[in-house]
């Protein structure tokens, strides 16, 4: 009985040259791993405006995306438009921030209230690093802008 | 013998080898799944990378090592989704050029069959990709998700492209049989076996 295996492995074999996994992948894969967090808390992606929004509207400048990562107490709400970030941190107090990427990371410091901004972003893998005055590291989980 | 929850655990600990592995386990999938959902290359790419960065950071939080086949595909359909929500456009898959055989020292006799064969082949190989192009969205999603190398379980089907894991195996039997019907429509010749 042909259950198809033949016909199966032959689409695997021409996916294999016609639309192979990109070979930079393994070298992002790896970067990934090297940067991974060892030290500090994650903080998780909880509200992402790009889900909310209906399918016919065009992302664009004019909608920025909205973004809330949380540890514990410790909230980083970002505002994402075009190649420039705003963000707050929750308690709005003093923090230093890192804007890490792929290669690099960009560190700065929040206001009183907790609030900072950077640009411009390159196209990419982010994701902040907050240290609190009070309490060990945050990092946000990975995002793409 | 699935030993990937000794891989993600030694990972964990930092393992570079590990991760590597895998990566290779892993890495036809998460391209599977996000090719599954959109048809332009430099999206999916960005999926899977983003993908790939959430694994990594994710290593030690994984609650269940043993399904991360599973959390991958799905956290690869998640962003494959976040991308066809926001950008509202979807474009048609485009041809996608054929890659170069390599030929090499060999008589120009050999080179000649072996440049003829590889015709054949690379023919075969067109019809059939351009047929499984045809096929209807859930099908090609289907069967793309399901030729990942290495081939996933039905699990890690399901998983990629939210639907239960029981419609895999009748929904693959259904979707196999009309693609053999669009090849041989095209009036292809050779079989399955003829390509390598």
């Amino acid at each position: 009985m042909d259950d198809g295996f033949d016909l199966e492995d032959e689409l695997r074999n021409i996916a294999h040259l016609l639309d192979p996994v990109p070979p930079e992948l393994l070298d992002d894969a790896m970067q990934a791993f090297t940067l991974r967090t060892l030290d500090a808390e994650l903080a998780l992606l909880e509200f992402d405006s790009w889900d909310e929004e209906p399918a016919t509207r065009v992302r664009g400048p004019a909608s920025p995306r909205l973004l809330t990562f949380r540890a514990g107490e410790v909230v980083v709400e970002l505002e994402v438009s075009g190649s420039r970030l705003v963000g707050r941190v929750l308690p709005g107090e003093a923090a230093d921030i890192g804007v890490q990427r792929r290669d690099s990371e960009l560190r700065l410091r929040s206001d009183d209230l907790g609030r900072f901004t950077a640009a411009p972003l390159p196209p990419g893998p982010l994701r902040l690093r907050v240290t609190p005055r009070e309490g060990g590291p945050v990092v946000t989980s990975w995002i793409r802008v | 013998m699935d030993d990937t929850a000794a891989l993600v655990r030694a990972a964990a600990d930092g393992d570079a080898g590990a991760w590597k592995e895998l990566y290779h386990r892993y890495s036809g999938l998460v391209w599977a799944v996000a090719r599954a959902y959109l048809p332009t290359p430099a999206d999916a790419q960005d999926v899977a990378q983003t993908t790939w960065f959430r694994f990594a950071e994710h290593l030690t939080r994984i609650r269940d090592p043993d399904k991360t086949g599973a959390w991958l595909a799905s956290t690869a359909r998640n962003e494959a989704l976040r991308v066809i929500r926001t950008s509202g456009r979807v474009i048609p898959v485009s041809d996608v050029g054929l890659m170069g055989f390599d030929v090499d020292e060999r008589s120009p006799e050999r080179l000649l069959l072996d440049a003829e064969e590889a015709d054949a082949e690379a023919e075969r190989a067109r019809e059939v990709w351009a047929a499984f192009e045809e096929m209807s969205e859930r099908c090609r999603r289907l069967l793309r998700v399901l030729i990942a190398s290495p081939r996933p379980t039905y699990q890690e089907v399901a998983t990629g492209l939210g639907i239960a894991v029981g419609s895999v195996g009748p929904m693959r039997g259904r979707c196999l049989k009309r693609l053999g019907v669009l090849v041989a429509r095209r009036g292809v010749t050779g079989t399955s076996r003829d390509f390598e």
